[in-house]
């Protein structure tokens, strides 16, 4: 067979030009190799330095060999390591040689005749994920002795591995696919018959789990455990048997269940609602934030043909939410399929909806507005809602008071005790920085459900009680509560039928950081005197309380009122995080952005003169609006004939509107409504202007805690569907009043520089 | 239904007392359950992970880790027949053939009068007298040839019915 390449040899050669794990994009490696593992390395720990594959680096001690190697930009192959988790060692994948200097008797380092320190290598490779580093300490990764230990694993783990990569979801972004690229055997000596699993089976509603794929890292196991605090999965049977399961009857339902389907490195555990639909070298991939509540998760939407196929977290960002994201996030957002959307305006015509071009609807929009058809501006109201971007919120706001001069501004999903909490206290109360709950060290929640409605704040606050100790204490929560009360310190769940007895108790605990209690009050909503004042001296004691208070979207709210009362005893220099739990996406935002009939952009009070002053300026001009309607009381309006115009965006299908809103807004004469699709109050309309949906929107969203981050434009609209803002810059310049901007970046420059002037921009 | 009530609960409790840690207790308290029932239902998985501050998943993982938790109902006699090595080149392929053959059933099946439950297993360290037959993880039958393997069930069959009766008076 002289001439003949062995067939091991033709496969080295080929495969000699893969690139090697480090130099595959860095998004298909997303979530398994970014970033360290943030364990507590104490900040005084001693500095040792080791040296790998030749370089040298010192490093505090406490940190593990395939650490160290990353920070030197070598890349251990690894599969049960992860940044976040404890390391167990089980998969054996990341074993290396390692040597630590010979001692002499009296402690000193041995050396050679040249003074070199003589190394001693230990006898077998070692995982280089459970061990720690040592001063002197010398460790090979590409030694021929480290690389057969790896791929000899590598071969061990494909033994019961059924390879079918190609019906595998994974395929394509598959770390242990890439390692065997990089390091496995060509072909298999393995000629027994595998072990098989009935596959796949559905652990929840939303994930398939396929236990012949699974190389049993645990990485699933330890996530639920570790970092959602809910041992829901775990190791059944022994041995080659063994394999992942939930217990009996039971579902993988806890709310951050997603993710282990990022941290699986194999196509184990897979998207049921993302199965067979992409493989991962079709995907266009855009990074952007999750528009389903005020956290605003940093994620990329995932789209193949102009569709959106899923949602995952966009990796480290450690301001939000780090490596994670919420299952409401990744599984629960709907986006209308092409045929169902709006693709040209609709106006009313005959009392039918009739297709007209977006130059009719303009030049009737002019018509409209051109001050003759309004009696007054009050006629008029805006109301956008809190999906919309800041830039839309701000040149909606903008439009209706320069362009037209109308004071009637609102959105819905704005809470009005919110409103009022900046009419008191000015920006204080409105969020905290989510990413640094987990320094707290006293945690109340009054009468919020935060796993379900801020779920990443909970993950955060979690990590305090579990790490930290820090204290929790959950008072008038029902719901979720076997998820939420084995973490709690004090669980208050009743309270006595008093109106607003949440609020009478928060005022009770202010009182009490004082050291005053009302007796009279604590017996009538049912509290012990005595746990009162346990939970205020914890508050009173901790160096960083977190104080989160239900606002008017949950069943029981705390007036703005106490929860400043709180704030002003519990806030500290460094420390403030006594706040309202805001539930819609951009809902600071669009306050911030000026989209409320009582405050300018800035958070500006109406009245606020100086603010008008640059206002007036920077728009070319402007009557100060009067105070006119809001949401509610424009309802009521509408209700009673008083309105002419209305101009709704509908926040369809990031979030629905109730009924009695589309009942009341059905009444207005002129009904404008922008909408992506033909929603039902769209039907009720006179012109209806077809509205991009959130992921074909370009331009910032502002979270809780107030960071403000970029939305991007994840695939094209469908040619007829205009931005909001492209239609209203137009407008403005028809009517002779020209808003313009050339980029949303300009508008977000604008309105960054009038929150930095009312001191809200973050440092 | 509750399986820790009254007594077994007093039982309990204080198994777990022993523990500095009350997960400790997992083992001895599944061991309780099979004691009084003969195996492990799903309910007292449930029970154990509430008593020792648990998962279900995590009792069951347990129970599914040793071979002698029963998370079924198993016969009053449990056969285990060593098909390790030495037994296996001292013909126990043979004597589990004709174990099946004379109880009727496959492996892991039990009869249906309850009787008997048939299991193999790994090396039970008797290789000198392969192949062996342990009964209920207490007897150890040496030398199970084929042919003993009729007198073997009949004595058992006969020993059960004695001590069910017993049971009953
Ligand atoms: S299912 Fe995935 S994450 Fe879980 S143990 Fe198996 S391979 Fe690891
Ligand atoms: S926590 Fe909020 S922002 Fe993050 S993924 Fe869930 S719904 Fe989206
Ligand atoms: S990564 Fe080190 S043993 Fe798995
Ligand atoms: S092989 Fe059967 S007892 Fe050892």
């Amino acid at each position: 067979m002289a001439g003949y390449l062995k067939w091991d040899e033709l496969v080295r050669i080929f495969w000699g030009k893969v690139p090697l794990e480090k130099e595959i994009p860095a998004n298909i490696l997303a979530g398994t190799t970014v970033g360290l593992r943030r364990r507590e390395i104490k900040p005084d720990a001693k500095k040792v330095r080791v040296t790998i594959d030749g370089q040298t680096i010192e490093v505090p001690e406490g940190t593990l060999i395939i650490e160290a190697a990353k920070m030197l930009g070598i890349d251990i192959p690894h599969f049960c390591y992860h940044p976040r988790l404890e390391p167990v060692g089980v998969c054996r994948q990341c074993l290396v040689e390692v040597g630590t200097p010979r001692r002499n008797p009296d402690g000193t380092i041995a050396t050679d005749e040249n003074g070199n320190p003589i190394i001693q290598w230990m006898p077998k490779p070692q995982p280089s994920c459970t061990m720690t580093v040592s001063d002197g300490m010398v460790v090979k990764v590409k030694s021929e002795g480290a690389e057969a230990a790896r791929r000899a694993v590598m071969e061990f783990l494909l033994i019961n591995h059924p390879l079918d990569c190609p019906v595998c979801d994974r395929g394509g972004e598959c770390p242990l696919q890439n390692a065997a690229f990089v390091q496995g055997r060509p072909y298999s000596r393995f000629t027994e018959q595998k072990r098989t699993f009935i596959k796949p089976v559905a652990i929840s509603q939303h994930i398939a789990l396929d236990r012949e794929r699974c190389i049993m890292c645990k990485r699933c196991i330890r996530f639920c455990d570790e970092i959602v605090g809910e041992k829901q999965l775990e190791q059944v049977e022994r041995g080659w048997h063994s394999y992942i399961a939930v217990a009996e009857g039971e579902e993988l339902d806890n709310i951050f269940s997603g993710n282990v389907i990022d941290i699986c490195p194999v196509g184990a555990l897979t998207n049921l609602h993302y199965r067979f639909a992409a493989r991962p070298w079709e995907l266009k991939r855009t990074e952007t934030v999750c528009p389903k509540c005020s956290i605003n998760c940093s994620i990329f939407a995932d789209c193949r043909f102009n569709h959106p196929v899923r949602f995952v977290p966009a990796g480290e960002n450690l301001r939000v939410n780090d490596l994670w994201m919420c299952d409401i996030g990744r599984f629960e957002q709907k986006h209308p399929h092409i045929e169902h959307r709006l693709v040209t305006p609709l106006m009313r015509i005959n009392g039918e909806l009739q297709e007209i071009g977006w130059q009719k609807a303009l030049d009737n929009l002019v018509n409209l507005f051109s001050a003759s058809h309004l009696t007054s501006p009050a006629e008029f109201v805006s109301i956008g809602n809190a999906a919309m971007t800041n830039e839309e919120a701000y040149l909606f706001q903008r439009f209706a008071r320069s362009v037209v001069g109308s004071g009637s501004i609102d959105f819905f999903g704005r809470d009005p005790l919110v409103s009022e909490l900046v009419q008191r206290g000015g920006k204080v109360g409105l969020g905290v920085d989510v990413y640094a709950l987990q320094k707290a060290d006293c945690v109340l929640l009054l009468g919020c459900n935060i796993y379900r409605h801020l779920p990443i704040a909970w993950l955060w606050i979690l990590q305090a009680v579990k790490k930290r100790n820090a204290k929790l204490i959950v008072v008038g929560v029902t719901e979720d509560k076997p998820r939420m009360k084995r973490w709690a310190w004090k669980w208050i769940e009743e309270l006595g039928a008093v109106s607003w007895g949440l609020d009478k108790f928060a005022q009770l605990l202010a009182d009490a950081i004082d050291g005053a209690i009302n007796e009279e009050v604590a017996r009538s909503l049912g509290v012990e005197l005595r746990t009162i004042s346990e939970i205020a001296d914890a508050l009173k004691q901790a160096e960083r309380p977190v104080v989160i208070c239900a606002s008017s979207d949950d069943p029981q709210p705390v007036s703005p009122e106490t929860v400043l009362n709180l704030r002003r005893k519990l806030v500290k220099p460094d420390w403030d995080a006594v706040c309202y739990a805001l539930h819609h996406a951009n809902e600071r935002g669009c306050m911030e952005a000026g989209l409320t009939l009582d405050y300018l952009p800035g958070l500006r009070r109406i009245g606020d003169e100086a603010m008008w002053l640059v206002l007036q300026r920077l728009w070319n001009d402007g009557t100060p609006p009067q105070r006119g309607y809001d949401a509610k009381t424009a309802m009521q309006a509408a209700k009673e004939g008083k309105l002419q115009v209305a101009w709704v965006i509908d926040p369809s299908p990031v979030y629905e509107l109730p009924e009695e809103v589309i009942d009341a807004f059905a009444q207005v004469p002129n009904l404008i409504v922008s909408a992506s699709m033909k929603t039902k109050l769209a039907e009720k309309a006179w012109l209806v202007l077809p509205d991009l949906t959130f992921y074909e929107k370009n331009g910032s969203y502002t979270n809780w805690a107030g960071t403000v981050q970029i939305v991007r434009r994840a695939f094209e609209p469908p040619s007829g569907a205009r931005s909001l803002a492209r239609v209203l810059m137009a407008l403005s310049e028809r009517l002779g009043k020209p808003m313009s901007y050339p980029t949303p970046k300009a508008v977000l420059s604008e309105l960054e520089n009038l929150r930095a002037l009312s001191g809200l921009v973050r440092k | 239904m509750s399986v820790f009530r009254d007594e077994l609960l007093k039982e309990a409790e204080s198994i777990i007392a022993q523990y500095p840690q009350r997960k400790a207790a997992i083992m001895p308290l599944l061991w309780l359950v099979q004691e009084q029932l003969g195996y492990i239902p799903h309910d007292a998985i449930v029970e154990i992970a509430e008593l020792t501050g648990t998962t279900p998943v995590h009792v069951e993982a347990v129970v599914k880790f040793y071979e002698m938790f029963h998370d079924h109902p198993v016969g009053k006699c449990q056969l285990m027949l060593c098909t390790n090595v030495s037994c296996l080149l001292r013909g126990a392929d043979k004597t589990l053939q004709k174990l099946k053959e004379v109880l009727g059933i496959d492996v892991g099946e039990t009869t249906p009068d309850g009787l008997f439950t048939l299991e193999e297993v790994e090396c039970l360290a008797a290789c000198d007298k392969a192949p062996v037959l342990l009964v209920n993880a207490m007897e150890l039958y040496e030398n199970v040839t084929p042919d003993k393997v009729e007198q073997i069930i009949a004595e058992l069959r006969q020993r059960c019915a004695n001590s069910g009766n017993q049971n009953e008076s």
